[in-house]
């Protein structure tokens, strides 16, 4: 175990890893590594808009996340399988970034990378008129609000969203998506 | 009507609503797990609050990260008091924000560009919710 330790720090250095959450997401867990962000960045040369916008983007990235994880429809898997997600945040040069990682239904699949795809291609005056029309819009009663958090992330990046996604078998994917701020 | 006074928390604001000093201030950050929960009360209370309004009164903001739900609430909280200027009631909005804090001013510009209640941005290095007014 020490020997894999070992390894596994070494792999969290290259990558820039600064902090990782494995499991379900709850709200107090949020609110810690919120907490822990801001501690940690704060002892870091970073302008105050710029922590700010990783925190903003850690915010609705874990509560998208959690709020999807929650509702996901189960099928062949364990809910308490489908409801643990991770969650990395880093620094690559001199930005850092959110990593996130969880399970989804393939049917919810290809509207999300859809949106994502949409988002990436529209400039921040385009963002910025999307995010007033849609903070305008009634919520429907099912909606986790996840729009308006994927639009207020695209305002606060740097570079597109990068995502991925494996197929685990006919029901779920594993999906991640990396926001550079 | 009995006022509201909350404590902050890591991911709620302080809330200090109370009508007989006709003070209505919220401060601090809010990413609440349920914005829904947060906010209704405070909607409610404001309802009352400025339909049995005679005199004037100033909401008071000093909110230094809203996620985006709570940022829907806010807006309702507002809707609320350009409703009420536009029947002729003498309101208005103070935003304050941290001179170093250009996200919390750009925020409370965002939520005035919308609106015509007298809506003003302050910079203050005072400590969250200790404005002097």
């Amino acid at each position: 175990m020490n020997q894999s330790m070992a390894l596994l720090k070494e792999e969290f250095m290259q990558e820039g890893i600064l902090m990782c959450f494995n499991g379900p997401f709850s709200h107090e867990i949020i609110e810690e590594l919120g907490s822990a962000i801001k501690k940690h960045l704060a002892s870091e040369q970073l302008a105050h808009a710029a922590l700010m916008d990783l925190f903003a983007i850690f915010i609705e990235q874990t509560q998208n996340v959690r709020n999807y994880t929650m509702q996901i429809p189960v099928y062949n898997q364990e809910p308490a399988k489908l409801q643990s997600a991770i969650v990395l945040i880093g620094k690559q040069g001199n930005k850092y970034w959110v990593h996130s990682g969880n399970y989804i239904a393939n049917e919810d699949l290809p509207s999300l990378t859809a949106r994502l795809d949409q988002l990436n291609s529209l400039g921040k005056d385009e963002l910025r008129r999307l995010y007033k029309t849609q903070l305008r819009q009634e919520m429907p009663p099912t909606s986790t609000g996840a729009g308006l958090g994927l639009i207020d992330m695209a305002r606060r990046m740097s570079e597109p969203f990068a995502y991925t996604s494996e197929r685990i078998d006919d029901n779920y994917s594993f999906f991640s998506v990396r926001v550079i701020v | 009507m009995d006022p509201i006074i909350l404590q902050a928390t890591k991911s709620t604001p302080a809330v200090h609503f109370d009508a007989q000093s006709s003070i209505l201030k919220i401060s601090g950050e809010s990413y609440p797990e349920n914005a829904l929960a947060f906010y209704t009360p405070l909607k409610q209370w404001i309802q009352q609050f400025l339909g049995e309004l005679q005199g004037s009164t100033v909401l008071q903001l000093h909110l230094t990260y809203l996620n985006t739900s709570s940022t829907r609430f806010m807006l309702m909280l507002l809707d609320q008091f350009e409703d009420a200027f536009k029947a002729g009631k003498s309101v208005e909005v103070c935003w304050y924000y941290h001179p170093d804090d250009d996200r919390s001013y750009e925020a409370g510009d965002e939520f005035r560009e919308d609106l015509t209640v007298p809506f003003e941005i302050l910079a203050t290095t005072e400590p969250l919710g200790e404005e002097d007014r």
